[in-house]
């Protein structure tokens, strides 16, 4: 059939052979419809005329008759007490049973709770000498039908019409009413624009009273087939809300082309100027199976606005201009969530199907999220007591709860009906910028990798560990570096924590000895270092003699003196053993006073005043910042000073080594302060508490003195 | 072009029809000669075509289709209980289909039932005119099914119409049923009606009753046939609605 032709009515394909040459489908229609008022001759079924109801309703003025339907006919009438306009609506005459008048006041209690500005509300309701009746607001305007008949509307009419229908809709939807009638009739538009619907749920009510009607008077009382969704008319039983979406997808076909969506029929686009998204919403409304329509009234409202929203300037878009259209489909979504969150399951060919592309997205970008978290959080606290989770440690967290947010998705998405997924698919995703963040969760991740495997931050707040990294200098720590020699930095992790330490010696059985301020030297396991350090951030290094004789391992208190005794005093011998000699001239007492006075000075902070103290020959080795430093050193404890104890001396050749023990929270030291022979001060240790220079410390090993 | 004629084989005559129900002109035919077996046999002269249409649709060429649509209502009308299918309620319309399919299936007997028979061919074939019977070809892509049930509804309609015509035939106003039948599908535009009134000498007002009277009795007409072919008043409704879902 290449000359297919087609009615003028309902835009259907005629077949070749055609009964009288009329178009079958109308004609079957017409086999069904009612008369509607207004055609013409005398009515089928006789209704009451307005003087004939005036004496059941008392309370009304009944002045006309509206308009017929296959609900009952509609009267204008005016309420006398509130002095108002209201529609007085008769349901056609019944047969009397209980059942009926059950069913009648159950609807009429569920219309009545209805209350939106875009459904009709209904005032009363009830039965008054074997007439049910409503009473309703009356709109002042003319229905749907009315307005298509006088010349149509425009499309951006009909875009304004239908998410005031979709309003309603929903309101009833979710009220748990299904309206089962929508059609023009029944959308009345007042003066204002504003739209409303009528006779909700009223086909309900009167649905089954269809079969009992006898041949001759039948009446359609289960609505306009050609409004009907499909399964309303195979299987009336089972209809739910979704036949009111195909209904109102009908009706917006109609108002935007003037004609009815039969058979095979165009879409709105190719018929009229109007936007080519349209097409889709219209045609999705109309499906055939109501899972793959809209499930919502809602979405339907939203698509329409955003089309309407976006709508080019003027009347719309030629049928066939593609180019000002950016997909061929709306987003059944906001756009920009469809960008950021794709659909991780899809249908192809009726089966479910993951898009692996879309998890990957969807991972990388946690992966995104995640790392700038880890980076921002700026490395991980060394030698802290308190327990901060490392980076490393935050990072797995963060991994799994990506892992765990990917697989709730997936099942999400597993779960959607095949129809739904298929409408999903159809979007077309934003592919730039979806390209333009892979891009950079790639170089993210990367980095990621790079800081898990290679290099790797931290920061040392609390130092006292070692003078060389003193407090708040930030590491690089190289991870692949496995070769550990004496002097060399390494980052080891000894429990929950990071800890920073030197090496003493070259590892060997697997163990490494390193070294720590004020710390016996130590095992530690090779694995369990994280790495090298190599780059190290605070451009202050303490390169001074002092600080370069600190960085020998010097295993024995008794070095040092030595060296001191050796500046001091050239052409004494060297011994390797201390040996007492009579005391200086000064006085001990007051050295003791002064050395008291000293480290006051040092726990003030007046590092001037301190400073002032120092022998000349020596001031330059100690600076303020020094000063501060060995203070600082004290505080790796974690601790304040908390005062003193009495001093202790020690009379060394002519020096007054004065040990001052220091109250710290968490530690107790010595502050061991050399004075020379003019009184001032030459030297400035820390030391664990009741050292001596003539004996080895108390601690089991020999520890390095460092300042 | 759309062929507006009459059906070359005579409709069955209203008064035959008005009351009697295809369950009991089955019944009755299976009792030998009788009233009720050519009331039968004038049904399914009307209702060959969605017959022919399934059976083409199934694949048959037009001579095949023809033997067996023949044979299919020799054997209907022999009251040789088509297995088992009950006619005892229900539509004629699926009645129909099923015991179609029934005999379909089992074809081969179909072939000795063709020997056996012999006797008058229920339906004069040669009289319907070669390009209606042609007229019916698989070309869409629609089911047997659905073919069966549009065929039937066209069946339906034109039988409808035919009676309707032949009533206003009577009573002289054939003219009038030609300028009105147009406006039995739509109103159309208002020009369209006062064109009308003017080619047939009335007025306005008078053409607007007249459509009326002619929709209303059409639609009368239309549920009566229908009725024919149901179990119950009731189901008319039904039986429409399904039909124009075919079209949908």
């Amino acid at each position: 059939m290449n000359d297919e032709k087609q009615c003028p009515q309902c835009g259907a394909n005629l077949p070749s052979e055609t009964p009288e040459g009329l178009c079958p489908a109308c004609l079957l229609q017409r086999g069904m419809e009612t008369q509607t008022a207004g055609t013409g001759g005398t009515p089928e079924i006789p209704s009451p005329t307005p003087e004939a109801l005036a004496g059941y309703f008392p309370q009304l003025e009944i002045v006309d008759l509206l308009g017929r339907g296959g609900m009952g006919a509609v009267y204008k009438a005016r309420h006398k007490g509130l002095d108002r306009w209201v529609a007085l609506k008769i349901l056609p005459a019944a047969q009397r049973n209980p059942a009926f008048a059950e069913r009648f006041s159950r609807e009429a209690r569920a219309l009545a709770r209805l209350d939106h500005p875009n459904i009709v509300a209904v005032h009363d309701s009830g039965e008054v000498n074997g007439l049910f009746y409503f009473i309703m607001e009356y709109v002042d305007g003319a229905n749907l039908r009315q307005v298509l008949a006088a010349g149509g509307i425009a499309p951006a009419q009909a875009l304004a019409i239908v998410p005031q229908i979709c309003d309603a809709l929903q309101y009833a939807h979710n009220q748990g009413i299904v309206h089962r009638d929508i059609k023009p009739e029944n959308i009345l538009i007042d003066k204002a624009g504003r739209v409303k619907i009528a006779d909700f749920g009223i086909a309900k009510i009167v649905g089954r009273e269809a079969r009992d009607f006898t041949l001759t008077r039948a009446e359609d009382v289960m609505g306009t087939p050609a409004y009907m969704a499909p399964e309303q008319v195979e299987r009336p039983n089972e209809v739910d809300h979704r036949a009111d979406i195909y209904s109102l997808g009908v009706v917006f076909y109609q108002m935007l082309t003037g004609e009815l969506p039969l058979g095979r029929f165009a879409p709105p686009s190719r018929k009229v100027r109007v936007d080519v998204r349209l097409d889709e919403v219209v045609l999705r409304a109309l499906e055939k199976e109501p899972e793959r329509r809209y499930q919502q009234a809602g979405e339907v409202k939203t698509e329409v606005e955003t089309i309407a929203g976006t709508r080019q300037a003027g009347e719309g878009k030629a049928p066939s201009d593609a180019s000002t259209t950016e997909a061929p489909r709306p987003d059944s979504q906001q756009p920009w969530r469809r960008r950021i969150w794709p659909p991780l399951v899809g249908q192809r060919n009726g089966q479910r199907v993951i898009h692996w592309l879309a998890v990957a997205m969807c991972g990388l970008r946690g992966l995104l999220v995640l790392l700038i978290l880890c980076i921002a959080f700026n490395g991980v606290m060394i030698d802290s007591n308190e327990r901060f989770l490392s980076a490393w440690a935050y990072f797995e967290v963060g991994v799994l709860l990506l892992s765990l947010f990917l697989v709730i998705r997936l099942l999400q998405g597993w779960a959607l009906p095949l129809a739904q997924l298929a409408s999903l698919d159809k979007c077309a995703s934003g592919r730039s910028i979806t390209w333009v963040l892979s891009i950079v969760m790639i170089c993210a991740v990367l980095a990621a990798l790079t800081r898990l495997f290679f290099l790797a931050p931290y920061r040392v707040p609390t130092d006292a560990a070692l003078p060389e990294i003193p407090r708040g200098s930030q590491l690089l720590v190289f991870k692949l570096g496995r070769k550990f020699v004496p002097g060399d930095f390494v980052a080891y992790r000894q429990g929950r924590e990071v800890r920073v330490a030197r090496v003493a010696q070259a590892p060997a059985h697997g163990m490494l000895q390193i070294a720590r301020h004020n710390e016996p030297l130590q095992e530690i396991l090779v694995s369990s270092v994280i790495g090298k350090v190599i780059l190290n951030t605070r451009p202050e290094r303490l390169a001074t003699p002092a600080n370069t004789a600190q960085t020998e391992t010097a295993a024995h208190a008794g070095a040092i003196s030595d060296h001191i005794i050796n500046e001091i005093q050239p052409d004494a011998p060297a011994s390797t053993a201390p040996k007492p000699s009579p005391v200086p001239a000064a006085p001990s007492g007051d050295m003791k006073t002064r050395a008291v006075a000293f480290v006051d000075l040092l726990a003030k902070g007046d590092f001037a005043k301190a400073r002032a103290e120092f022998d000349a020959t020596m001031s330059s080795a100690m600076s303020e910042p020094m000063l501060g430093n060995v203070w600082a050193q004290l505080g790796a404890g974690g601790g304040k000073y908390l005062g003193h104890g009495s001093p202790r001396q020690e009379i060394f050749q002519e020096y007054i080594i004065t040990y001052v023990p220091c109250r710290w929270e968490r530690m107790q030291v010595d502050l061991k302060i050399v004075y020379n022979r003019a009184g001032k001060v030459s030297g400035l240790w820390v030391v664990p508490a009741g050292s001596s220079i003539f004996a080895p410390s108390p601690t089991p090993t020999p520890q390095p003195e460092q300042k | 072009m759309p062929l507006s004629h009459s059906t070359a084989s005579p409709s069955p005559t209203p008064s035959l029809f008005a009351a009697t129900r295809w369950t009991v002109v089955l019944a009755a035919a299976g009792h030998g000669q009788g009233t009720g077996s050519r009331a039968l046999a004038e049904l399914c002269q009307s209702y060959w075509p969605p017959l022919f249409a399934y059976i083409r649709w199934r694949g048959y060429d037009i001579p095949q289709a023809e033997d067996l649509t023949q044979a299919f209502f020799e054997q209907l009308l022999q009251g040789n209980g088509l297995g088992s299918v009950n006619p005892a309620k229900g539509k004629f319309r699926s009645f129909l289909l099923a015991s179609l399919k029934h005999f379909l299936a089992n074809e081969w007997d179909r072939a000795q039932a063709l020997k056996r028979g012999g006797g008058i061919p229920l339906i004069a074939f040669d009289a319907i005119p070669l390009e209606k019977r042609q007229r019916i070809e698989p070309t869409d892509d629609l089911s047997p099914d659905k073919a069966f049930e549009r065929q039937w509804a066209l069946t339906l309609l034109d039988q409808a119409l035919s009676r309707l015509r032949r009533e206003y035939t009577l009573a002289g106003k054939e003219p009038l049923f030609e300028a009105l039948k147009g406006c039995l599908t739509g109103d159309g535009p208002a020009e369209s009606q006062a064109q009308i009134a003017a080619s047939i000498g009335m007025s306005e007002g008078a053409v607007k009753v007249a459509v009326h009277r002619l929709r209303k009795r059409y639609r009368e007409v239309l549920r009566e046939d229908i009725a024919q072919t149901v179990g119950t008043p009731g189901e008319v409704e039904e039986e429409l609605r399904q039909l124009f879902a075919a079209f949908r």
